[in-house]
């Protein structure tokens, strides 16, 4: 299908595409960076709006280390995360979940402020980005807002970001040396979207989080004992069912998830 | 608006509407038609092209968005009358059915071995996700990557 038409504006600066977002008053004003979920969108018709501010030519990529935590730019895509050497040594659990995004074209388009701010409660790296903890940078009229991870996501592509903010940046803490983490997705196909996924952390003493994407309407977390937690997601967690999958299988898989991503975490914590 | 890019070398400036995609630009204006429209919604990879050097969906990419880029058709890689290496290997071994799917396949398969992944069937198999083959001819996708890997593309 042919998109609906709509303006297109290609701001030089955040702050010009803050200005373009709060001088949009009644109209639809949607940012696009890699438009890997936003331009299907447009053609199947699900996404109608007025107005497309483009960040993609904004200097916005590029992943460092700053003190505990690791500051990655919003427009940074995920092959970076997936095949860089220095993203991968900083953050091996983006890398991990990141390898199953899309395929490697939507990969290599997809950015990870993107699939922050379009939260699909199926995607992967909502679910790391919760799993890490941290804070996401975002910039509106009044200058910068930092919102942390854990009240982010509100539900089902609904974020605590304003119509009037753009996301510039996650900043995510870095467990510690001794931790150990893992990722498990499960999917109909390599590469398809989960059918559920947990990311999981876990410190030597045994205490562990995961969080569980694709069976709520947000990354759901959870903490407690390794050996304990795979019990709990599974009696917690409230799927629905749909043209895939009955939720009683979704709440199964997501067991199996939490297990498999703990397990591998436990592993990499001995490693 | 006035969209101007480079396309297989060629240096284009042609009005464009910010909601067509670059997909479609590229097939209704600048005559590109070795780019297949199959999904439509970045899950087939028909539509295939490298933007700046990188696969990408042109389905999935505003044409607006591809201002001032080095567009790459698979045009760009056959010379004039001579096959691309990976395109002979995938005719040699029966890899071509339909062939709506290999302008796709040969662009994804020439970026994964450009960057080393494309080391074991696992990995080449990982590599061709997203690129739809409704013949099901993997098989022999999978082998014509193989020996271009082992060919000219390990050099």
């Amino acid at each position: 299908m042919i998109p609906r038409p709509f303006d297109y504006e290609r701001p030089r600066s955040v702050e010009e595409a803050v200005s373009i977002l709060a001088g949009a008053g009644g109209r639809d004003a949607k940012v696009i960076a890699g438009g890997q979920s936003l331009v299907p969108m447009l053609s199947l018709g699900l996404a109608r709006p007025d107005v497309l501010v483009d960040l993609s030519r904004l200097e916005l990529n590029g992943i460092e280390a700053v003190d505990r935590r690791v500051r990655i730019g919003a427009t940074t895509c995920h092959r970076t995360l997936e095949l860089d050497p220095e993203a991968r040594r900083l953050l091996p659990l983006a890398a991990e979940a990141a390898r199953h995004v899309g395929n490697p074209r939507v990969r290599n388009r997809g950015t990870f402020g993107g699939s922050l701010a379009h939260a699909d409660p199926a995607a992967e790296l909502p679910v790391v980005a919760v799993a890490h903890g941290g804070e996401v940078v975002a910039h509106g009229p009044g200058g910068e807002r930092r919102i942390p991870l854990a009240e982010f996501f509100l539900g089902y592509l609904e974020t605590a970001l304003g119509p009037d903010e753009v996301l510039v940046a996650v900043e995510l803490e870095r467990p510690p040396e001794t931790s150990g983490v893992g990722f498990h997705e499960e999917a109909q196909r390599a590469d398809d979207f989960a059918l559920a996924c947990a990311a999981a952390v876990v410190a030597p003493d045994g205490h562990a989080r995961v969080v569980l994407g694709g069976v709520g309407d947000r990354p759901l977390r959870f903490e407690g004992p390794t050996d304990e937690l795979p019990a709990a997601v599974e009696a917690a967690v409230e799927p629905e069912e749909d043209v895939f999958v009955s939720a009683a299988f979704r709440r199964r898989l997501a067991g199996v998830c939490a297990r498999r991503a703990l397990a591998r975490a436990k592993e990499d914590a001995g490693a | 608006m006035m969209l101007e890019l480079l396309l297989n070398g060629r240096r284009l400036r042609e009005p464009v509407e910010p909601h067509v995609t670059l997909l479609r630009f590229l097939r209704d204006q600048a005559g590109a038609s070795e780019v297949k429209y199959g999904c439509g919604e970045g899950v087939c990879g028909a539509c295939t092209v490298f933007l700046d050097a990188v696969a990408v969906n042109a389905c999935s990419v505003l044409a607006v968005q591809a201002e001032g880029a080095r567009v790459e058709t698979v045009s760009a890689f056959a010379g004039d009358g001579s096959l691309h290496p990976l395109q002979q290997e995938l005719i040699e071994r029966g890899a071509v059915q339909c062939g709506f799917c290999t302008p796709g396949v040969v662009l994804g398969s020439i970026e994964a071995v450009r960057l080393g992944l494309a080391g074991d069937r696992m990995t080449i198999r990982r590599s061709l996700a997203g690129n739809l083959c409704r013949c099901t001819g993997y098989g022999k996708i999978v082998e014509a990557v193989e020996a271009y890997r082992d060919g000219e593309g390990a050099a």
